[in-house]
């Protein structure tokens, strides 16, 4: 169920949303509280005339000419009352200290389209005051608007502006809305701090590291016929801290295995292939580094956004000369101290030194040191058995009763062919997984296409 | 299928090609059909309930949300959630929910040229209509920021469509808006035979902001009615064109469509459909091309002044000398306020008058014809952003097309047609505002950002 993993993923962090929220929402209220009150009263006014009585002895009809002018002059009328001279001399009669520009911003006069009517909000401290202001604006444009029709030439109209609603006090307060501003408050912060979590918790999960070969190597139709996924069944669970690779694809013969390395994340077995496992790559090429060797250092306990697992290995010969890495189960192997991830791939062309190419390329021996091997591994919400690789010199294998993973030379139906080292970094544009071995400096991992 | 091994931990995770969770298309276009009746009954609990149980839905499960709001953005607009209407919240509420999954789904994000181009309209958006920074007063502040928010939500869904549709098979998807459109189409032609009361349950879906005498349906006018109808008209031909599968009950979709195109007698609705139908021609085959351009071209100089007595007829009712007049000055209307737009665009070329402000500045310009909205939304774009507008919107429009090219999807030439019958229906509506009629487009171009070719470095 999808809302129970959701879930799972936010009940660690319960208390800071719940403590964000209510402290967002305090503070929305505190804040709300501390504005000054405002209130609105509105008065309406209706413009023109519409209906054609110049015939008595006819009904009235629609005047639509009449209906389009009438609507214009609203719009006309509303931008009027909000101008300058006109608040100033709606400040004077009103008495009012305030400058036409405050006005201005205590004032609105809205004339909807399709409509005559035009509406007059006046905002003010008090009730009565809002109410004084918004007739005192629908006074000066019942007054104003035959002379901004006629201009000077005296003449005189009527029924161009009328009143049809005076304000009256307010009853409500406007603004601030106290609770609404609160609850609004402690809304975006729950989702902004869900959202965060969320998202810090992608970044942290193993996929969203991959590039686009490695994601798409659950993808049977897009991905070549020889590595479509074999019917490997789930036993057991490991964790391969040595090389991290971040995707498997089995053959459907089980005559070969393939291991994507690209991100610095323990991988999640939950059943090994029955062939031998080999570094490969499935559709980009993504270059290996392994670093040498550097003192081991105290475990750490994994967890979901813990750091990378580390690998350490010995320098290792040239791929030509390789043994299948053999990929062990859980086993009791005691635990050598954590490793580093050395396991890095250089973005692009970016790397320093020759990487040779591989097509398929058999993982020379080395000697991996178990990860956390007296902790259990902890990947997403998946509680991995501890991994246990024997830090042995020649080889990782299996000393478990059942193992995991166990090479069979024998069984490699299509021996590996080994591409020549190509120079200079374009090497990873191959189609096979690149490993450097040596004392080269890790690159930054970073999958290609990103 | 995913490969054991793989941390691919999360059951029903989607692979290539995979169908659309049965379960959530059902719940989304069920509770959809729900906020239908409701809206079509007028029971506004009914309405008000579906609103935001469909929001919630979406926030949960974001692929029910969006058959949600294929099924219902169609329509008429719910009533709003407070100040904020439903299809911008429906929006979010998807994109909230995409985020929710992210942990749980692991898609790769990659945001691309459209995506970052997309992201910087916006924010050069959002600058515009920051009250602090623009300093309008409160009505025209609001009106910018509730154009800007209904242009978020539009990026949102296109890109929650792609994050969600990323090898899937969308067609369901699409069907559900084609089907919710010719429901739409229907309820137009409804209307405009027996009138605007059809009684329970469809009374309350045919929209109230207009008194056309044209067919408009639950659509804002007559002209929105064309240029949904021309979406939708080229759609399903070209669905029913490049594949055969369900092509009968598409190509009944685009007969109820074309009837409500021709029920509103918007020039501009034919327009958009006969350039997307001859861009669909052309995409199948340029000899396929050539014959609709001379067939159509002959179809035109027939069909066009009887359709067009039709509707000065309908629209008038006098005769036709002065109700041809008349619809000679709604064209000076709109010329007026194109050549406004670029007096507007004058007077501060280089960031425009302000996202939204083209209605409040251009009476000074249009003169007497009263058309004081663009129209048009280059023209729109010109006078309220400015020349940065239309350079980043122009990038982001040349980016787009690129990604309809490398399309692997095999719906991407109809979508190609779709584009190209939305940017012709854009030289006379403003579209991108309006989710209603921007709903098909936007699914389609989630589909064809969703499915780019694996060479193809973004979309």
């Amino acid at each position: 169920m999808d809302l129970s993993q959701q879930l799972a993923i936010l009940r660690p962090r319960l208390r800071l949303i719940v403590l964000v929220t209510v402290i967002a929402g305090v503070l929305s209220f505190a804040l709300a509280s501390l504005l000054p009150k405002t209130y609105e009263s509105s008065a309406t006014l209706l413009v023109g005339q519409v209906y054609d009585t110049s015939q008595p002895s006819q009904p009235p009809r629609l005047n639509y000419d009449s209906f389009l002018a009438s609507e214009q002059l609203a719009g006309t009328f509303a931008q009027l009352a909000e101008t300058r001279p006109f608040l100033q001399a709606v400040g004077t009669k009103l008495g009012l200290a305030d400058d036409p520009t405050l006005l201005r911003g205590r004032v609105d006069a809205q004339a909807t389209l399709g409509s005559l009517y035009i509406t007059i909000l006046a905002r003010a401290p008090d009730p009565t005051a809002s109410a004084k202001l918004a007739n005192g604006v629908a006074d000066e444009l019942l007054a104003e608007a035959p002379r901004v029709l006629l201009g000077t030439t005296g003449a005189k109209v009527d029924g161009v502006v009328t009143s049809v609603d005076p304000a009256v006090p307010a009853e409500a307060i406007r603004s601030p809305k106290v609770s609404l501003y609160a609850a609004l408050g402690a809304l975006t912060a729950l989702i902004v701090a869900v959202t965060t979590i969320f998202i810090l918790a992608y970044r942290d999960a193993p996929q969203a590291r991959r590039g686009p070969a490695a994601r798409r190597v659950g993808v049977p139709e897009s991905a070549p016929p020889a590595e479509a996924p074999s019917a490997i069944r789930p036993t057991t669970s490991a964790v391969l801290p040595a090389l991290q690779p971040s995707a498997i694809a089995a053959s459907p013969a089980s005559a070969t295995s393939s291991v994507i390395v690209s991100a610095s994340r323990p991988l999640l077995v939950p059943e090994p292939p029955p062939g031998p496992m080999l570094l490969t790559e499935v559709r980009r090429p993504v270059p290996v580094t392994i670093a040498p060797p550097t003192p081991p250092v105290p475990p750490a306990a994994p967890a979901l956004a813990a750091p990378p697992t580390q690998v350490r290995s010995v320098p290792t010969p040239p791929p030509a000369a390789t043994a299948p890495l053999v990929i062990p189960a859980a086993s009791p192997l005691p635990p050598a101290g954590p490793v580093k991830p050395a396991v890095r791939t250089p973005r692009g062309g970016r790397a320093a030194a020759p990487v040779p190419a591989v097509s398929t390329a058999k993982v020379a021996p080395a000697r991996v040191s178990p990860a956390k091997a007296a902790s259990p591994a902890k990947v997403g919400s998946v509680k991995v058995a501890p991994p246990t690789l024997e830090p042995a010199a020649s080889s990782l294998r299996p000393t478990a009763a059942k193992p995991a993973v166990v090479a069979k030379p024998a069984v490699v139906a299509k021996p590996a062919v080994v591409a020549k080292p190509t120079a200079g970094p374009k090497a990873p544009q191959s189609s096979g997984a690149s490993l450097q071995t040596g004392s080269r400096p890790a690159t930054r991992a970073r999958p290609s296409g990103d | 299928m995913a490969v054991p091994g793989l941390p691919l931990a999360v059951p029903g995770s989607r692979t290539s090609g995979s169908a659309l969770p049965v379960a959530s298309l059902v719940a989304g276009s069920g509770l959809g059909i729900g906020l239908i009746v409701g809206l079509g009954s007028g029971i506004v609990l009914l309405e008000r309930i579906g609103s935001i149980l469909g929001i919630v839905l979406a926030v949960l499960d974001p692929i029910a949300g969006l058959a949600f709001a294929a099924v219902t953005l169609p329509q008429r607009e719910p009533a709003p959630i407070g100040p904020i209407g439903v299809p911008v919240l429906l929006s979010l509420a998807i994109g909230l929910g995409v985020i929710l999954r992210l942990p749980l789904d692991r898609p790769r994000l990659r945001t691309g040229r459209v995506g970052w181009l997309a992201l910087a309209y916006l924010a050069i958006t959002a600058v515009s209509v920051m009250p602090l920074l623009n300093g309008l007063p409160y009505g025209r502040a609001v009106s910018g920021i509730s154009l800007f928010l209904a242009l978020a939500s539009g990026c949102v869904l296109i890109g929650s469509g792609t994050i969600l549709l990323r090898g899937r098979d969308v067609r369901p998807l699409l069907g559900l808006a084609l089907g919710s459109l010719a429901l739409a189409a229907l309820i137009a032609i409804l209307a405009f035979i027996k009138g605007t009361d059809l009684g329970r349950p469809l009374a309350g879906l045919v929209s109230q902001t207009s008194t056309d005498l044209r067919a408009y349906g639950p659509f804002y006018n007559s002209d929105y009615l064309g240029f949904a109808a021309a979406q939708t008209i080229v759609l399903a031909v070209g669905w029913a064109l490049f594949d055969r599968r369900y092509r009968w009950p598409v190509l009944g979709v685009a007969l109820v469509a074309s009837i409500a195109l021709v029920a509103s007698f918007a020039r501009s609705g034919f327009l958009a459909a006969a350039i997307g139908i001859l861009a669909l021609a052309f995409l199948r085959s340029r000899r396929l091309g050539l014959v609709v351009l001379v067939v159509g071209g002959i179809a035109f100089i027939l069909a066009y002044q009887t359709l067009l007595q039709a509707r000065v007829g309908i629209t008038y009712g006098a005769a036709p000398g002065s109700a041809l007049g008349s619809l000679s000055q709604s064209d000076a209307g709109r010329s007026g306020a194109a050549l406004a737009g670029v007096q507007l665009f004058l007077t501060s070329p280089l960031f425009g008058v302000g996202y939204g402000q083209f209605h409040y500045l251009s009476p000074r310009f249009v003169g007497s014809s009263g058309v004081t909205f663009p129209h048009n939304i280059f023209v729109g774009i010109l006078a309220e952003q400015g020349v940065l507008g239309v350079v980043v919107f122009g990038l982001l429009v040349l980016a787009i097309t690129v990604g309809l090219r490398r399309s692997s999807h095999p719906l991407a030439a109809p979508i190609a047609a779709l584009g190209i019958t939305y940017l012709v229906g854009s030289l006379f509506i403003d579209s991108v505002t309006t989710l209603q009629t921007s709903i098909l487009f936007w699914i389609g171009l989630a589909v064809v950002l969703a499915h780019q070719r694996a060479d193809a470095p973004t979309g």
